[in-house]
């Protein structure tokens, strides 16, 4: 089994005077020649260096991973690895599990691209990288998927970030702790946030890109919440960071689907001057306490994201002729393929009739009722062409009781048709790629004075066509002036992934937030995206819902005078909050080997403020922090003119 | 042996064999200790924490190519790098012991024409600097106050069990009454005695610190005569049948 057997082990003793820990670093090779006991191998001077590393050095540094700088002695001696050993793999190769006092503090995978050695007689020091598994969640997708098909459904937070998000990088064993205080006001009596709460998994998938990244999903909620996560003493934590201005920190600790409260002992950290007396000792008088400006002006804005309406859109139903939910006009020549894996996925074929090529025969499916004038359709999906250069689809919006309809052309308009010179979207290719994707936002329809006729509720129809192009050279069409067909391929065909359609019925793509402090300063923060909005609209996968099927109403804060309101005003709000006035950093070499990044700080000389921890660069054994700590202020405590307003298509 | 003289240095490669270094002129060993600064805004007055410990180790001595430890097994743990054991003590039967393990980091060889040869080396601690504080054990006996054994050894009893000074500390009619008696005495802070053999010979576990370490154990041929105490009329000498002490009895030391 993978990770198995400890290869390596390092292990020191860090040199608090007054409390030492022991650490130990073991390294779980993937596979390879494994030893029967592990090979201890000479701690360097600085064996191990722990860092949470902030480049924006702000609150707003949503994920935070951390990272491990191992450093052993190679001697030369038997058994000793070559720093090769561990630079000639891919990074998660070798596992890194670190014990303080025999309790696992983190684990980490080596990164082969940031090793070090030196170039002399050994002995000599080996400098390893390891990082932990936030840090993966770029290259991670969120697991889109149940039994090789497409789970899009709508599931609890909790599955969302951590079961398909989290777990993807970190151990499923991790406890994954949530310091929040904002519940919707609706949410089920007794239930805690992210079991509580649900999310459409549409909002982390693209119909053309695929789904997005782990890291991409964690952001999506920590811009949301204003909340941070990182991994401290092998637990996930999701903290806002609004809550810890709170006298008494609640921490919801999620284990394997299920929810307890729990206490972190002296969860607020005291610095100052003296070892015993206090959790951490500023040393070195390399302190500094640094002035941060003030957020005059915050600024964001959201895409409305559709869910799907579209049935058997997977192509999971299959009766061997029949794709139910979708009707054959005439006698189209359609199959699937695939093989119900994510790397294979069911996909629709097409295929060129060869019999009776000028034939109309589509496939198609009616969604009735489903868009008013002024809403906006979203259509996409993924194509290729197998022997064939072109394929034709057809949206149609209508009301089947009164004559006449739209068609949507390529460029995102509905062109109003009795039916004599129909308008279809059609795609053509060619040269060597056959593979595309097809994604449009349409306009509403423009209210001229036929389209008045029509109600407010549609129905949209999407009809695939059969493709033209080069014919079958052993049917009787065959057109020797066209060539052979293309690749090869004797049944030219169109192969069809999964589809959407889905209807913003917002009247708009999107929307923009503008907070302005009221105080007098000057900074403007950059233009944030987000993604979660209280619409109330349960057709947008932006919603958050406290069911199945209720959109989550105004949100509640534990913090008295706070008014409920939608999630992303609060999000606003808390951007101004916590800058509302110049705030300070305090940056300093701090002596202790208990602190956490979780922790919420005091010094001892600095009343009145408290902090939290931006990042840390821990040397181990030596016990001294570089941490970079800035204040926290209190939730509601900024006064601010708040304004939403629409994003129009600009198709 | 007087305690604080006589710094004797043991090395060898092999712990469990460490040799003292015979022909060693001086030795030394040294130790500190980085200290953190304590930013404290509050006062002008440094505090400061502890932090890493280090060691060395220096020693000089003559070439006597003989010894078993020498210059030149010195210089060929700094040749192989080898890691030694050392052992600095004032005493090879015990006491206080300061013992570690090292790397020679530093050997030299000097000598004038018609003058012995001479080598130095130093050596870093590596690790821990271990301190004991053993007893030291010796071989005592039954003496007059003036180290004299007393006649009727081994079995010279019953005795008049009495302390250095002079002072009588009990009577004792086997060797395990004189245990309990130099035990048990009240201003006998460093030594315990134990009797292996039931004779006049006795163990004798010397405290680390102890100001003195005696060669004997003082008595005085029980119920023969009474003892001077030093407070003029104060002699005492034992009853009829030996269990008591009756007074007074005035003799001469």
């Amino acid at each position: 089994m993978a990770y198995e057997v400890v290869k390596y082990q390092i292990s020191f003793q860090d040199e608090h005077y007054a409390t030492p820990a022991n650490w130990r670093i073991d390294i779980r090779p993937f596979g390879g020649v494994l030893p029967a006991e592990p090979i201890v191998l000479t701690p360097a001077g600085a064996p191990l260096v722990l860092e949470y590393t902030n480049s924006d050095e702000s609150k707003r540094s949503w994920i935070v991973g951390r990272k491990a700088t191992i450093k052993y002695v190679y001697t030369g001696g038997e058994n000793i690895p070559l720093p090769t050993e561990f630079f000639d793999t891919d990074e998660r190769y070798h596992r890194v599990e670190i014990f303080k006092n025999d309790v696992l503090d983190g684990v980490y995978f080596i990164k082969p691209d940031s090793g070090q050695y030196d170039f002399r007689f050994p002995p000599f020091e080996v400098t390893l990288t390891a990082v932990d598994g936030l840090a993966f969640g770029k290259t991670v997708n969120f697991n889109m998927y149940q039994d090789g098909q497409l789970k899009y459904d709508r599931v609890t937070l909790y599955e969302a970030i951590v079961q398909r998000g989290l777990y993807q990088t970190i151990d499923s064993t991790v406890p994954v702790n949530v310091i929040n205080s904002l519940y919707p006001s609706n949410i089920e009596a007794a239930q805690k946030l992210l079991l509580g709460s649900y999310v459409h998994t549409d909002m982390f998938y693209d119909f053309v890109k695929g789904p997005i990244s782990t890291y991409d999903m964690l952001e999506y909620f920590c811009i949301n919440f204003y909340s941070r996560v990182f991994i401290a003493n092998n637990q996930v934590w999701i903290v806002r960071s609004s809550d810890l201005y709170q006298d008494e920190v609640g921490i919801d600790q999620y284990v394997d689907s299920a929810v307890n409260a729990i206490t972190v002992p002296s969860f607020i950290n005291v610095l100052g001057p003296g070892v015993g007396l206090f959790d951490g000792v500023p040393v070195d008088f390399n302190g500094n306490i640094r002035l941060v400006p003030a957020v005059k002006k915050a600024t964001f804005k959201v895409e409305y994201k559709s869910i799907n309406r579209l049935v058997n859109f997977t192509w999971l139903g299959w009766t061997g002729t029949d794709f139910p939910g979708w009707t054959r006009f005439g006698n189209p020549p359609i199959d699937r393929v695939g093989t119900a894996t994510i790397d294979d996925p069911y996909r629709l074929v097409v295929y060129r009739d060869p019999v009776n090529p000028s034939t109309i025969e589509y496939l198609y499916q009616s969604v009735d009722s489903i868009m008013g004038k002024h809403d906006l359709l979203e259509f996409s999906f993924k194509y290729k062409f197998n022997g064939t250069t072109n394929l034709t689809v057809s949206i149609m919006a209508d009301d089947p009781t009164i004559t006449g309809f739209f068609r949507l052309d390529s460029s995102g308009s509905w062109v109003y048709d009795f039916g004599s010179d129909p308008t279809y979207i059609q795609i053509q290719r060619s040269g060597k790629k056959r593979d595309g994707s097809f994604s449009i936002k349409a306009n509403p329809l423009s209210a001229t004075k036929e389209s008045s006729h029509f109600p407010n509720a549609m129905r949209i129809r999407i009809s695939i066509y059969l493709p033209t192009g080069q014919y079958n050279p052993a049917g009787p069409d065959y057109n020797p002036l066209l060539g052979p067909p293309e690749d090869g391929v004797a049944n030219p065909n169109v192969e069809f992934w999964p589809m959407k359609i889905g209807v913003i019925s917002t009247g708009a793509t999107g929307r923009d937030l503008t907070i302005t402090n009221n105080a007098n300063y000057s900074l403007e923060q950059d233009e944030t995206s987000f993604q979660f909005i209280d619409t109330g609209e349960v057709g947008l996968s932006n919603t958050l819902f406290v069911s199945a099927g209720v959109p989550a109403a105004t949100w509640n804060s534990a913090k008295a005078g706070v008014t409920a309101r939608d999630i992303e005003e609060h999000m606003a709000r808390a951007n101004v909050d916590q800058y509302a006035k110049s705030i300070t950093t305090f940056e300093s070499s701090v002596y202790s080997n208990t602190i956490q990044m979780y922790n919420v700080f005091k010094v001892d000389t600095i009343p009145g403020k408290r902090y939290m921890m931006l990042s840390d660069s821990y040397k181990v054994k030596k016990c001294i922090h570089n941490v970079l700590l800035e204040e926290v202020l209190p939730e509601g405590g900024a006064s601010v003119t708040y304004v939403e307003t629409d994003i129009e298509n600009d198709n | 042996m007087i305690l604080g003289q006589d710094l004797i240095i043991s090395i060898n490669t092999d712990q469990n064999n460490l040799i003292p270094v015979c022909h060693s002129k001086t030795c030394s060993l040294s130790r500190d200790r980085d200290m953190l600064t304590i930013t404290n805004p509050t006062t002008a007055d440094e505090s400061y924490i502890p932090s890493t410990k280090r060691g060395t180790i220096s020693g000089d001595g003559l070439m006597i190519y003989q010894d078993v430890i020498n210059g030149v097994s010195v210089l060929e743990w700094l040749e192989s790098g080898a890691l030694v054991a050392f052992k600095f003590s004032t005493s090879l039967s015990g006491g206080l012991i300061y013992s570690g393990s090292m790397y020679i980091d530093h050997w030299e060889i000097s000598g004038e024409i018609s003058d012995m040869v001479t080598y130095s080396f130093t050596a870093k601690i590596n690790g821990a600097l271990k301190i004991e504080k053993n007893d030291f054990v010796k071989t005592v006996y039954l003496s007059d106050l003036f180290g004299v054994r007393l006649a009727g050894c081994p079995n010279p009893y019953p005795v008049a069990v009495l302390w250095y000074d002079g002072s009588l500390i009990g009577l004792a009619n086997n060797p395990d009454d004189v245990v309990s008696q130099f035990n048990g005495y009240a201003p006998n802070l460093y030594y315990r005695l134990s009797s292996p053999d039931n004779s006049c010979n006795y163990t004798m576990n010397i405290v680390w610190n102890a100001p003195e370490q005696p060669n004997w154990v003082p008595a005085e041929a029980g119920g023969l005569t009474g003892l001077w105490t030093g407070s003029g009329d104060g002699g005492i000498s034992p009853s009829e049948n030996g269990q008591d002490l009756i007074t007074p009895i005035e003799v001469e030391p």
